[in-house]
């Protein structure tokens, strides 16, 4: 443990000293303070605070991320070339006892640079702003969908012959997103029905929302009517693309909620039942503050496993390369998922681009455990941060990956060495 | 790990080093045997490229010998154990240059795991010893050559060992503090601590060695006892390397 504490106040003096970090913390304060200034919205105050929230953190994470690795990753491979990691090697200290310590030094600076992020937005906003849990409707799961509609497909006699002979897990992989997306199309004097969970009977407050489209993604003047499981209805008139958002009436708290609407326009109403319509409810203590403090533990925790990864680059080859490598994978997994997102029509690709979709698909999946967490995006939209959710990162992000991590590093230290 | 074992036990230890396609490129070590006793002063010569440093990294744990055994103190050198009673000073200072030879200090009896309080009475003494107590709180990255030397020569005993290795532990030091460093290696080895040692600079190494061995091209030439020597040191071992092993001067200046 003494190795352990010595190395770790080593490389946090390191940091102090080149002066690196305190230019971190001032950047962090002028960035934080000003964004407002330079930061335009469609003009509504919540539009801009979302925005704030949204960019201002967001960024600040994205920097922290990209530095604190790259000097992680340039730490272990600077100690080796100046041979002092040989002199830490000849002591009775474990070489994943100096990996933890590493990863841990550069963490918990990176951490100390997020919570004064954090501090200057809790001063900037409005700290007791409620923030809400969302439930969605009840439906069937996204792979039972695809494979219902990968069914359909094969039996239509329309379908192409190169998408019934291509790959089963392929289409099929192809119909899960297209079911994430899918939209329900409401027609006029129908009636859509959506069953949700049980709100909390100690929930303060209660609303659902909807966004609703048509097929020409105009603004539509629609209307309808909202009806509650307890006889209670409410009338809609609102422009499409807009949210919809009515209080749940105090009789639905405690037991399952089903909710209907019925077109009461003249155009087809479209809307994505596993994006478009949700319940949100706040439960005491449900304030911005303590998302806060959630989304800066989840954040923390992405920035050392991040840290870690460097840790082992750093371990396995030179400095160059090993920065290189971490500016590398950072891009790669955040352009990945987003590139999967995008490109999905790899059944008629040529091969180069079927292979290189494979690869970016290979690595969205690797990624998709960090990739789906998003506290920033949560934060912003005031959408309360599961604890659960929170717990799960701290223990995966923050503890076990970077502990196997440093194991790993050990290894190839020694590798390397011999 | 017997407390009668030898602190260095070297049998039979080779190493070649192998290029990018894990070829054999380089026979660096090759079949070297010796042991250090304790209360021993032994050096290990030889001319550039010999082996000396290789078999220095072997003995340390750095580098895993390609054949033979290495002890330290019975146990394997990569152990805990082993590494809890060595001290090293490398051939060059390597510091961390934005702490203080007191940090330097406190920061390697971490590693060696003295409690807080021995740490920081240990590292007052060494300071002390190496007449760094004036400057103890500035950088070590503004010292020059010799005074990082001493940073790194009071590191190396941090620990308390009972194995000092030396890599030319008189390199950029001033005739002063050569002659303070060969008292304190013969204070050391005179209170019972083994000393593996290199020097280029044989007459300073036979002021202070017992005993030596003397490699080339990773073999073992001459080994012994410096007190059985008829002539120097430095006559020995060039009548064992050869005079101008490497070097073709007369064709040069013709």
């Amino acid at each position: 443990m003494r190795g352990f504490l010595a190395i770790f106040a080593v490389e946090l003096k390191s940091l102090v000293r080149s002066k690196s970090l305190l230019a971190g913390f001032v950047a962090t304060v002028l960035w934080m303070w000003f964004l407002p200034e330079i930061l335009t919205s469609d003009g509504t105050s919540d539009g801009a605070r979302e925005l704030y929230v949204k960019y201002s953190l967001g960024a600040v994470f994205a920097a922290a991320t990209v530095a604190f690795a790259s000097a992680a990753a340039g730490s272990m491979a600077l100690e080796r070339s100046r041979r002092t990691l040989h002199l830490a090697l000849v002591r009775p200290v474990r070489i994943f006892c100096i990996a933890l310590a590493k990863t841990c030094a550069s963490g918990v600076a990176g951490a100390a640079l997020l919570l004064v992020a954090a501090a200057v937005l809790l001063f900037k906003c409005d700290a007791s702003r409620p923030a809400s849990r969302v439930l969605d409707p009840e439906l069937e799961p996204v792979s039972a969908e695809a494979r219902r509609m990968y069914e359909a497909y094969m039996s239509d006699p329309d379908t192409p012959d190169e998408i019934k002979k291509a790959d089963r897990s392929l289409v099929i992989g192809i119909l899960k997103r297209k079911a994430a997306e899918h939209y329900a199309t409401i027609r006029p004097g129908e009636t859509a029905s959506w069953s949700f969970p049980a709100v909390p009977a100690g929930a303060a407050k209660a609303s659902v929302g909807f966004k609703f489209a048509t097929a020409f993604s105009g603004r539509y003047a629609m209307k309808g009517t909202l009806f509650f499981a307890d006889g209670e209805k409410t009338e809609i008139e609102e422009f499409t693309q807009e949210t919809v958002e009515r209080d749940l009436p105090q009789a639905g708290k405690g037991r399952g909620v089903k909710i209907s609407f019925r077109n009461g326009g003249s155009e087809a109403l479209l809307l994505r039942p596993r994006k478009d319509v949700k319940i949100r409810y706040s439960m005491s203590g449900d304030i911005f503050a303590a998302n806060l403090a959630f989304a800066w533990l989840e954040l923390s925790s992405l920035l050392f496993l991040s840290v870690s990864f460097a840790v082992f680059l750093g371990a396995s080859f030179g400095r160059s390369v090993a920065v290189f490598a971490v500016l590398a994978a950072l891009f790669v997994s955040v352009a990945a998922p987003a590139a999967v997102e995008e490109y999905d029509g790899e059944v008629s690709a040529p091969r180069m681009e079927r292979i290189s979709s494979a690869v970016s698909r290979a690595v969205a999946a690797a990624v998709m455990p960090f990739d789906a967490v998003s506290p920033v995006g949560d934060l912003a939209s005031d959408r309360r941060i599961p604890t659960g959710e929170t717990v799960a990162v701290f223990a995966a992000d923050a503890a076990l990956i970077p502990l196997a991590f440093a194991f790993l590093s050990a290894i190839a230290a020694r590798k390397r060495e011999d | 790990m017997s407390v009668l074992a030898y602190p260095v036990e070297v049998s039979g230890a080779a190493k070649t080093f192998r290029d990018f396609w894990l070829r054999p490129s380089v026979k660096a070590v090759d079949g070297v045997s010796f042991t250090v006793k304790s209360g021993e002063v032994f050096g290990l010569l030889g001319p550039n490229g010999s082996g000396k440093s290789t078999t220095i990294k072997m003995i340390l744990g750095l580098l895993k010998p390609t054949a033979g055994d290495i002890r330290v103190f019975g146990a394997p050198p990569r152990s805990i154990e082993a590494r809890k009673r060595l001290g090293y000073l490398p051939e060059l200072s390597y510091l961390h240059p934005f702490l203080t030879p007191r940090e330097t200090l406190e920061y390697y009896a971490g590693l060696c795991g003295l409690p807080r309080r021995e740490a920081a009475r240990r590292t007052d003494e060494l300071l002390e010893m190496t007449g760094l107590s004036a400057v103890a709180s500035r950088a070590v990255g503004t010292f020059s050559k010799g005074m990082a030397r001493r940073v790194s020569l009071a590191s190396a005993l941090i620990g308390k060992p009972d194995l000092l290795i030396l890599d030319e532990p008189t390199s950029g030091l001033d005739p002063v503090s050569t002659a303070e460093v060969k008292r304190l290696v013969k204070m050391l080895s005179a209170n019972g601590m083994a000393i593996l040692m290199t020097s280029h600079l044989l007459s300073d190494a036979a002021d202070v060695m017992t005993g030596f061995a003397i490699l080339d091209k990773g073999r073992i030439l001459a080994a012994g006892a410096v007190k059985d020597l008829k002539g120097t040191l430095g006559e020995y071992f060039l009548s064992k390397v050869g005079e101008g092993a490497g070097f073709k001067i007369a064709p040069f200046l013709a």
